[in-house]
């Protein structure tokens, strides 16, 4: 058994309040597999089940306000996770958990005037998170009508 | 599939579609999914901490999730000037992500709030741009709460009071209109007690492919994780079938 408790969500907030859980006790969840929704002060967060396992306690209802740090539920892990969980913080996976500070987005420059353009080469891709350039005027004006090809 | 989000100057990932492809194996594939977040919010915020980024990833979906100008934390010091916020430019700077990221490309649209009016307007003025869109927490008059939002962002971590105030201000100068509408199937969504989604149905009904989904009792700060909202949108997005032009 291990208890998850509710995450420092950033905000240098203390509490949240249960929006909806996602998850029911007895259910079988996998790690990454969202738990619960929780509504901070000015945001709502959903919050992913950081271990595989099965529910086996909620410890607050919908609508309670939990404090960080306070349990939240309590998952009976699988076996293989918890032989190789050994006291430490499974790593979340790839792109299901980024950590907080592994920004996804170089950033494409600062809004000062006159900085160059992002350099093609730094060009978000399909597949990834970038930045709307900052600096680059417009190429073209808008079209104030549908444009006719296509 | 998940896709990891990367560094955007990390080469592009093998797994990623060819760009500008028109084989018949690229055209099956389901195109990007751009994400637009809220006034005062950013991708994170918006996208990520709310279980959308996860929800699309485990669907297959490749993402594109811009932060606007003024927006996300970290990035240099934002203009104050509230011409650099006006709607035509951000919508222009939008298309000009994609010309980068998904060229020759109708992309679907995820589009909360401040997000939503901007798919909105990309959908109607740039056609050939969107492929089908989803707009939550938005309605024809969401406009008038952009200055209580922005007055409340200003204290998230990370925010410039006098970008947001002038971004505010930038938006203002670009007022909403109905008219013209996006030809792409839309699904417009919102919280039962968001206020600024006041109106929404009546903007549904003047368009011609749309549906619409109303979340009980979330208002305009819950209703972008509800989990019935992002599942319903990712089914949208996977079954859409934009009408011959």
């Amino acid at each position: 058994m291990r208890t998850f408790l509710l995450p420092d969500l950033g905000e240098g907030l203390v509490e949240a309040t249960v929006l909806d859980w996602l998850v029911a006790v007895g259910d079988t969840v996998e790690r990454g597999d969202p738990l619960v929704e929780v509504e901070t002060a000015k945001s709502a967060v959903e919050i992913p089940s950081p271990w595989s396992g099965r529910v086996a306690e909620l410890h607050a209802g919908t609508g309670a306000r939990v404090e960080v740090g306070a349990a939240l539920v309590t998952v009976a892990v699988t076996e293989a996770e918890a032989a190789g969980d050994a006291g430490t913080e499974p790593d979340a996976e790839p792109g299901l958990l980024p950590p907080p500070g592994a920004d996804t987005d170089a950033g494409a420059g600062t809004d000062a005037p006159d900085a160059s353009a992002a350099p093609a080469a730094a060009a978000p891709a399909p597949g990834i998170v970038g930045t709307v350039p900052r600096d680059e005027p417009p190429r073209r004006r808008v079209r104030l009508t549908p444009p006719r090809e296509g | 599939m998940h896709r990891p989000a990367l560094p955007t100057d990390s080469p592009v990932p093998a797994s990623a579609p060819a760009s500008a492809s028109t084989s018949a194996s690229a055209s099956a594939e389901l195109p990007p999914v751009l994400l637009l977040h809220g006034l005062g919010s950013d991708h994170r915020l918006t996208f990520e901490a709310t279980g959308w980024m996860r929800a699309l990833h485990r669907a297959g979906r490749t993402l594109i999730a811009p932060d606007l100008p003024g927006h996300g934390a970290g990035r240099g010091p934002a203009s104050h000037d509230p011409e650099r916020y006006r709607v035509p430019r951000l919508v222009e700077e939008v298309c000009a992500l994609l010309d980068r990221a998904a060229p020759g490309t109708a992309v679907d649209v995820v589009g909360y709030s401040l997000g939503a009016r901007l798919a909105w307007e990309l959908a109607a003025r740039r056609p050939e741009r969107v492929r089908a869109a989803v707009l939550a927490g938005f309605g024809p008059r969401a406009q008038a709460g952009a200055a209580l939002v922005a007055q409340t962002a200003s204290t998230l971590p990370g925010n410039d009071p006098q970008a947001l105030a002038a971004c505010v201000e930038g938006l203002a100068a670009d007022p909403f209109s109905p008219e013209p509408a996006p030809r792409a199937p839309l699904l417009l969504a919102a919280g039962t007690r968001d206020e600024l989604a006041e109106g929404m149905a009546e903007l549904a009904a003047g368009l011609p492919d749309v549906r619409t989904l109303w979340i009980e009792g979330r208002n305009h700060v819950t209703a972008v994780s509800a989990s019935r909202l992002k599942s319903a949108a990712v089914e949208f997005l996977a079954s859409a079938r934009p009408r011959p032009a």
